[in-house]
């Protein structure tokens, strides 16, 4: 799966979870919609990413969600 | 009281009882009863002709006159209401005199032909001479008559014989009533009366060919070709349709296992009698010679087919599934079911995924499509599925009709609501296009169309809402009783927000905010509002947030729980709503439990002997994505055709061609089967028994009504595989899988194939609480209790036009046509529309030096495809718009890979694309003709054999 693909999915979501002022629940959003809806593969490899220090382009809401899944 | 008989006029809904006497026996019914359906009710059948039950009475024909103490002359008892105290007489020496005398009339300019007419013994104006005693006509065919009127024999489906026509005007009727198209009309007065489809041919005409006409004509005038072929029909099987999802309910008409035709059941709940051209003509793919009825397999794809017996490619199948497993792992293999298929066809398949392949790899073909309202609505709300049902729009007061076309996706519900608003309901339009019920529809003009741009449906949604808070609109004590407090203030200090003014987005949307704020206004004053949506809702990378949007504006305004109210999504396909209820997604089971709910898992695992995963698994796009990286090997693709549905088409032939294992179950050699190793071959809807489920959650009986041609019914295929693969299963019917559904689902905790035939449907929850269904939802209380808001912040689509690609290609379908096209296309229904067009604006037009008819070359981001151009002002300047019903129009090469955020449902709606005028087809469409030609001489012989 590519990274990009990925990477693209998980701001998506962190697109719509960051209209919540409140920081905690955005993030909580963020984690339980990818722990609800990604096979664990895909979760791992953002991780994978996110662990390599990729994280350019990952917006940092996903990267705090993904202590969490 | 025997449902299927002709009351003569339409049932009455009031409380209020009427007691009269008729021919002496007293009877009582309901206010505002027709003599006629009165005498009816109580066993008493008084002639007529120009009367039927689906139609307001009429009063022409003068067969059915009564006499009535007190009452001077003879009266019509058709237009005749009943009144209290009335007596009536329906049988009397001078009565007779006069109908026998009116029918003398009838006969004297009809062919006596009735031996050797197509409708001999099933005519009700044979049926009448025969009531009536008529035993002569004393008027001889020297004078003037009809008898040489010419046949249009134009439409493909139906003849129009006008020597035999009596013209009672029921055809008429029935065109403007039932369909609502008005294409009829009776031409002339008196002897020269005659039926016109307004002077041209019914081909020609404004007629859709719904067959109303031909329902309500009581002569051989308006007749099915087929039965004119074949004959009466012998018998009647009641079934339902296999194409949209309004789910009609049809007879389907029987000589032996020869089907004559299919006519729509009068009481059947979502279509009371009315048909499309789809369901009530379009059903002659399931004997076409296309058809594959005997298995295949091939070790590459770029060999020839080999014919094999069942044992051999379902053994064949099982090996291949099992080497893949062993080698690249269990997650390695997975499956796609099919909305097309039957609720227990798709639990098989989900419950093959599970217990056998032992992952969750399942995903079904409403990913595509209405995913987005699986989410929202379930996140809102608390249920994946539609509030209402169809009847529901009959007491709405205001209709919101977004990103959907009904009368051309879903014809048949587009009727009833088109009755609704010509009594006078409103209507709001949010469509980029001007579809028919903006202004094309006859007697039907919306209030507001909010023609927006393709992707801001979620900025005109907040819009809409920011007037109804900030104008104070919003329904507090609802919102206070049923809601998240929370939640909705969150909301609404968001929509309030300066930046959700329609000011603030109007340049965003391309509509003017001040028919925002009247559409917001009309939507929240009137007292029952309703929303119904399509596709132009979901497939956008805000699918989700615009479902979500719409349940906060049904909230905020006390739309919900009642009837004339609710969100009503209205799914593509025939079985969205089962298969998504089934379990198909990778993340739920059936009934919508995450499989991480342990106590349904530990349910499950118990009654299939088998340890389930917690885990989510892959999503389509996620099975394509992992095949080209090389994880993902093997797929059995049940009744879907990911090759022409799914988007970036390249990339999704890319998937298959990397996979080692494409298992296709279908009807056709489809284009999935074209990079297929196995091929099942599959059954028609008329070839199998089960249930599908509607938008408004209605299960109702799919019956076999012929031997598969193939041998078996689908779930008996996935049983073979299951049972191949070393988990047995031995179903012996489809009834015994769909009471295990009920067994394991509670919302269909009572449904059985015994109930549905006593209740010919159920809309579920159908549990102790509800045991004959639940037409309406959240009623008192949400199914998750209380309400959510969600905050929808509108997030324009990465998909941007540029110089590059200056227009937004958009995408719909057509009333002929369904879905790819695999049936439609091999059925007459491709007289209509034989390639898909693209539609583009004159301005566009000219500036690209475009013309009428043109081949223009279509470039995306992802791929290039040509079209012929159709210029019209239905699309706004900017905006181009297709169909994709058919293969080599490759529609979707050029949509890309965006998808929603929440449930990867493709964004076919928004695709920045350039038009130029060219001379020659695609590159793409090049090596598609030469591949698909190359595979279909594979197949070798087939083709002789149905």
């Amino acid at each position: 799966m590519e990274h990009q693909q990925l990477i693209k999915m998980a701001n998506q979501i962190a697109g719509f979870f960051e209209a919540y002022p409140d920081k905690k629940e955005a993030i909580d959003g963020v984690a339980n919609h990818i722990q609800k809806f990604w096979a664990p593969k895909m979760r791992n490899l953002l991780k994978e990413i996110i662990k390599e220090d990729k994280i350019a382009d990952i917006n940092p809401l996903v990267i705090d969600a993904s202590k969490l899944f | 009281m025997d449902d299927t008989r002709d009351f003569g006029t339409p049932k009455k809904d009031t409380l209020k009882q009427v007691t009269l006497t008729i021919d002496g026996q007293k009877v009582t019914v309901a206010e505002g009863t027709s003599v006629m359906r009165a005498a009816a009710e109580f066993g008493s059948s008084i002639p007529k002709l120009c009367a039927t039950d689906s139609l307001e009475p009429f009063g022409s024909c003068r067969l059915c006159l009564v006499e009535i103490q007190g009452k001077r002359g003879y009266p019509a008892s058709c237009t005749t209401p009943v009144e209290e105290g009335m007596v009536v007489s329906t049988q009397t020496p001078k009565l007779a005199d006069i109908r026998k005398g009116v029918m003398e009339l009838y006969i004297s300019d009809h062919p006596l032909d009735c031996l050797t007419c197509a409708t001999n013994g099933d005519c009700e104006l044979q049926d009448m001479a025969g009531a009536v005693g008529l035993r002569e006509v004393r008027y001889g065919y020297e004078g003037s008559n009809h008898l040489k009127a010419e046949k249009d024999e134009s439409n493909p489906y139906f003849t129009f014989d006008p020597s035999k026509c009596i013209v009672c005007s029921r055809c008429v009727r029935a065109c403007e009533e039932t369909q609502g198209t008005f294409a009829l009309t009776i031409d002339s007065r008196g002897f020269d009366s005659k039926v016109s489809a307004g002077n041209k041919s019914f081909f020609d005409s404004e007629c859709v060919s719904c067959g109303a006409c031909v329902q309500a004509c009581p002569t051989a005038t308006l007749m099915e070709k087929s039965v004119i072929k074949s004959g009466v029909p012998e018998k009647s099987i009641t079934t339902t349709c296999g194409y949209c999802g309004v789910g009609c309910s049809f007879n389907a008409e029987m000589k032996g296992e020869e089907l004559v035709r299919m006519t729509p059941n009068k009481n059947g709940g979502a279509n009371h009698g009315h048909s499309c051209v789809k369901g009530r003509f379009a059903w002659g793919y399931a004997t076409h010679k296309d058809r594959i009825t005997t298995p295949m397999i091939r070790k590459s794809i770029h060999d020839p087919w080999e014919e094999v017996t069942w044992d051999e490619a379902i053994n064949h199948a099982a090996r291949e599934i099992t080497r893949i497993q062993n080698k690249y792992g269990k997650e390695s293999v997975g499956a796609i079911n099919s909305s097309r298929c039957t609720n227990e066809e798709t639990y098989l398949v989900q419950k093959l995924v599970r217990a056998c392949f032992g992952n969750n790899n399942i995903d079904t073909c409403a990913r595509v499509c209405h995913s987005p309202t699986g989410y929202g609505l379930k996140q809102t709300l608390g249920e994946s599925a539609g509030t209402q049902n169809f009847d529901s729009v009959m007491k709405s007061d205001v209709i919101m009709v977004i990103g959907a076309n009904p009368t051309d996706g879903h014809p048949v519900f587009a009727s009833r609501m088109k009755r609704r608003l010509r009594q006078g309901a409103k209507l709001i339009v949010v469509d980029p296009r001007e579809i028919d019920l903006v202004n094309k529809s006859p007697h039907i003009k919306a209030d507001y169309h909010l023609k927006l741009k393709p992707g801001t449906n979620v900025a005109i949604i907040n819009a809409i809402a920011h007037v109804i808070v900030t104008e104070g609109l919003v329904d507090e004590k609802f919102v206070n009783e049923r809601c998240e407090i929370d939640s909705f203030k969150k909301w609404a200090d968001f929509v309030s927000l300066e930046k959700n003014s329609p000011e603030a987005l109007q340049f965003e949307t391309g509509v003017p905010a001040e028919t925002v704020r009247q559409a917001a206004l009309l939507f929240a004053k009137e007292n029952n509002g309703s929303i119904y949506y399509g596709l132009g809702v979901t497939e956008h990378s805000q699918g989700s947030t615009m479902v979500m949007g719409i349940a906060n504006l049904a909230m905020a305004t006390a739309n919900i729980g009642r009837e004339g109210v609710g969100v009503s999504p209205l799914r593509g396909q025939n079985n969205v709503q089962g298969s998504c209820d089934m379990g198909s997604f990778p993340h739920e089971f059936p009934g919508y439990r995450h499989v991480s709910d342990n106590e349904t898992r530990k349910m499950l695992e118990e009654s299939w002997g088998v340890q389930l995963q917690s885990e989510p698994g892959l999503r389509i796009p996620n099975m394509l994505d992992s095949a080209i990286d090389g994880s993902f090997k093997a797929v059995y693709c049940q009744g879907e055709d990911i090759a022409q549905s799914d988007p970036n088409t390249q990339h999704v032939t890319h998937a298959l061609e990397s996979m080692e294992c494409v298992i296709v179950q279908d009807l056709f050699l489809n284009e999935t089967a074209m990079y297929a190793h196995v091929f099942l071959p599959g059954s028609s809807f008329l070839e199998k028994s089960g249930t599908f489920t509607n938008a408004e959650r209605r299960i109702s009986p799919v019956r076999r009504v012929m031997t598969p041609k193939n041998g078996y019914e689908d779930w008996e295929v996935t049983q073979m595989l299951s049972n191949a693969l070393g988990y047995p299963m031995n179903y012996k019917h489809a009834s015994e899988i769909l009471d295990e559904i009920a067994k394991l689902t509670p919302t269909f905790k009572n449904v059985s194939f015994k109930k549905l035939d006593e209740l010919g449907s159920i809309q579920w929850p159908c549990n102790d609480e509800h045991p004959d269904g639940t037409p309406t939802m959240h009623i008192g209380e949400f199914v998750r209790g209380k309400g959510k808001f969600f905050v929808t912040e509108y997030i324009p689509t990465t998909e941007k036009v540029n110089k590059r690609f200056p227009l937004i290609l958009t995408t719909g379908r057509i009333l002929s046509q369904y879905n790819v096209g695999a049936q439609t296309r091999r059925t007459e229904n491709s007289q209509w529309h034989s390639e898909d067009l693209i539609e583009i604006h004159p301005h566009d037009a000219e500036e690209r030096g475009i013309n009428n008819g043109d081949w223009a070359g279509i470039t995306s981001r992802a791929g290039e495809t040509v079209l012929r151009c159709q210029i019209t002002e239905r699309v706004q300047p900017g905006v181009v718009y297709t169909t994709f019903h058919h293969p080599f129009s490759g529609a979707n090469v050029i949509t890309t890979d965006n998808s929603d955020w929440a449930t990867n449902c493709p964004e076919f709606k928004v695709t920045a694309v350039q038009l130029t005028k060219v001379n020659q087809v695609s590159s793409w469409q090049d090596k598609y003709r030469s591949f698909s030609e190359q595979q279909i001489s594979f197949v070798g012989t087939k083709k002789e054999k149905v």
